[in-house]
């Protein structure tokens, strides 16, 4: 029991640090961060309505990146190490098939939610900048947009003093500063008044995050188990259909599950990813309330377990070569 | 097939009949790779497979160490199915390519390996310690592995084939990409674990090499046994016989030829011995060390990692 739960912590860290080392990995991150907080200025010569565009906007990026980086660490991550055959070496040593597979998935569901925190926060000062349309809200929208540049800095600086990795430092760095910009605003208002912490943050986009990070580890999930047996193209082409099929779901099958058993049952096996996208509720002035975000974990969750289990499966029997 | 066979009670892989056919995404037959072949390898002893490209060589490692399935055949490795996670507790692999994580460095992949056997913190470091030095990467130890030569890398893969102080080491291609110093001490480790009374397998295109170092060869050709025995008693050449005199006076030596050919009833073949190329070129880089020494690339300490050179009882095949 001790010795699996060493490998599981090992490897799960190794797949985490191998997927933050690589310099993409970093860059669509950075491009993520940056360009949520860069939305209130692009978007502020607009007819009103800013926090709610740049609110669309920013989750939008965020989802869309989570998507591409979830899908090529599991990518880049498995169905590199097959083909490379670092896999072999470390099958050559006492790890159970199923606890790698495991492992790996739960390293990159790592990752992906420290990503997801940094996406969330920026979206939270993102959309605190654009509270007030035609002005912007600089106490929070500043912090925010030098939070990344001060970790590419320290990054910079710990490589050219230590030689340690530079994307790795970064990404770590890059949370640490997005997490200090948000208290640090936390505690003033627009005008640098000294408030109660949290009183300008709009906590209605917490939720709303935290339904895309679950979003991101179902495809997560998806892509990990079909990097056992796929290659990396016809993988991410899966993964695009099944999120494209689910984000139609309730047009597709949705209307006809009454009616067909065959619609019903794609309805239920095919992740409907508009559960966890609730933007329209938040423009229309809805509260997510905790009790719906739960339920979506609990259907997340269950299908995390399911694709993992197949894929487990399917890893079982896969020749390492 | 030439066949040579001793009855051994100790043994640590039993290979009987084995077949590999690899099958395409429709599970239709491809290629076969392993047609029906048995060996077994002792405890204790050095046994190569060798064979040309494509003859089944890896396939038949991976067969060994759990990671392909035979298509039929018996396999039984150190008492148990090669999937065993017991048994791969106890055994050591180096990949034919330096099969390591690019982005991390020789001291994290270590520590990696070491985590998988569940090794203590301070047991870990303590390998790591030696293996780094043992292999001449002590001063790279925070590099990517990525940015290493391949020389540096396969160094760095027979490290961690190492790090659980195996009892059997599964070594394919070992000298592949090392330069003669890397080679001369990949073997004089082998020589080591197999006084330790560990069994290395081995396979390798470098037949010099593999006549250093194995006990046993098997050859394989096109996926079938075509040889197996102790390689002494397969190379030596029983009707033939070698003196080798130091060096004498022309006169002396007159009167020995005289005498030699006068018992064969013809002429003895004479010649100087020459020096193995190999130490000689290693001779010559120690000197030039020693004149100046280059700190940039591998720098071996010349010891074996004290843990796997101890004199302790190496565990029995259970």
């Amino acid at each position: 029991m001790n010795r699996s739960i060493s490998q599981i912590t090992a490897i799960a860290s190794l797949t985490a640090l191998e997927a933050i080392r690589q310099p993409v990995f970093l860059l669509v991150a950075t491009t993520c961060v940056l360009g949520i907080g860069l939305m209130p200025i692009l978007i502020t010569h607009t007819l009103g309505e800013a926090q709610k565009l740049v609110l669309d906007s920013a989750l939008a990026l965020y989802f869309v990146c989570g998507l591409i980086l979830g899908g090529y660490a599991a990518c880049s991550t498995l169905t590199r190490e097959i083909r490379q055959g670092t896999v072999a070496t470390v099958l050559s040593k006492p790890v159970n098939r199923g606890l790698f597979f495991v492992s790996k998935f739960l390293g990159i569901g790592a990752v992906m939610l420290v990503f997801s925190l940094n996406a969330t926060l920026a979206t939270l000062l993102s959309t605190r900048t654009a509270a007030e349309d035609f002005m912007m809200d600089w106490r929070s929208g500043g912090p925010l947009l030098a939070a990344p540049l001060l970790a590419y800095g320290f990054a910079g600086l710990r490589n050219f003093i230590t030689r340690k990795p530079f994307a790795s430092g970064a990404f770590a760095a890059m949370t640490v500063c997005m997490a200090l910009a948000f208290l640090a605003s936390g505690w003033v208002d627009e005008h640098g008044h000294r408030t109660a912490f949290g009183a300008h943050v709009p906590w209605q986009v917490l939720p709303a995050g935290a339904l895309i990070a679950m979003a991101i580890l179902v495809l997560a999930a998806l892509a990990v188990s079909l990097a056992s047996r796929l290659d990396t193209l016809p993988n991410l082409s899966l993964c695009t259909v099944v999120f494209l099929v689910g984000l139609m779901s309730d047009y597709l099958f949705g209307r006809h599950a009454a009616d067909h058993a065959f619609a019903a049952l794609l309805y239920r096996l095919i992740p409907n990813w508009q559960h966890f996208w609730v933007v329209d509720a938040l423009h229309n002035g809805y509260p997510i309330p905790w009790a719906y975000v739960t339920w979506v974990g609990s259907y997340a969750l269950l299908f995390v377990s399911g694709i993992l289990g197949l894929g487990m499966f399917a890893f079982q029997k896969t020749d390492v070569s | 097939m030439v066949t040579e066979n001793s009855s051994s009670p100790e043994q640590v892989i039993a290979a009987d009949q084995l077949i590999k056919t690899f099958r395409d995404f429709w599970h239709r037959p491809r290629v076969q790779a392993v047609r029906g072949i048995s060996f077994e390898v002792r405890r204790g002893e050095v046994f190569g497979l060798l064979g040309p490209n494509g003859s089944g060589k890896s396939t038949t490692l991976k067969m060994i160490l759990g990671l392909l399935h035979p298509s039929s055949g018996a396999l039984n490795v150190l008492g148990h199915s090669p999937r065993d996670v017991k048994t791969k507790a106890r055994m050591g692999y180096l990949p034919e390519e330096s099969y390591i994580y690019p982005y991390l460095t020789p001291k994290e992949t270590l520590d990696f390996y070491g985590r998988l056997f569940d090794l203590d913190r301070s047991e870990r470091r303590r390998r790591m310690e030696e293996l780094l030095d043992m292999i001449g990467l002590s001063h790279a130890r925070h590099r990517a592995v990525g940015e290493f030569s391949k020389g540096m890398a396969r160094r760095v893969g027979l490290a961690q084939a190492l790090i659980n102080d195996p009892d059997l080491i599964v070594l394919d291609e070992p000298t592949s990409g090392l330069d003669p110093q890397g080679c001369r001490q990949i073997k004089d480790l082998i020589l080591t674990l197999a006084r330790r009374g560990k069994t290395v397998l081995l396979s390798s295109h470098l037949l010099a090499d593999v006549e250093d170092v194995c006990d046993r060869i098997a050859i394989l050709y096109n996926g079938r046994i075509q040889a197996q025995g102790a390689i002494r008693n397969l190379l030596e050449q029983q009707d033939l016989h070698r003196f080798t005199i130091p060096d004498i006076p022309a006169p002396q030596m007159q009167k020995l030829l005289v005498a030699l050919r006068e018992v064969l009833g013809r002429e003895p073949e004479l010649d100087h011995p020459r020096r193995n190329l190999e130490q000689y070129f290693i001779d010559v880089i120690e000197q030039a060390k020693q004149s100046a020494p280059d700190p940039s690339g591998v720098t071996p300490s010349g010891r074996v990692a004290e843990y796997l050179s101890s004199e302790t009882n190496p565990q029995p095949p259970s």
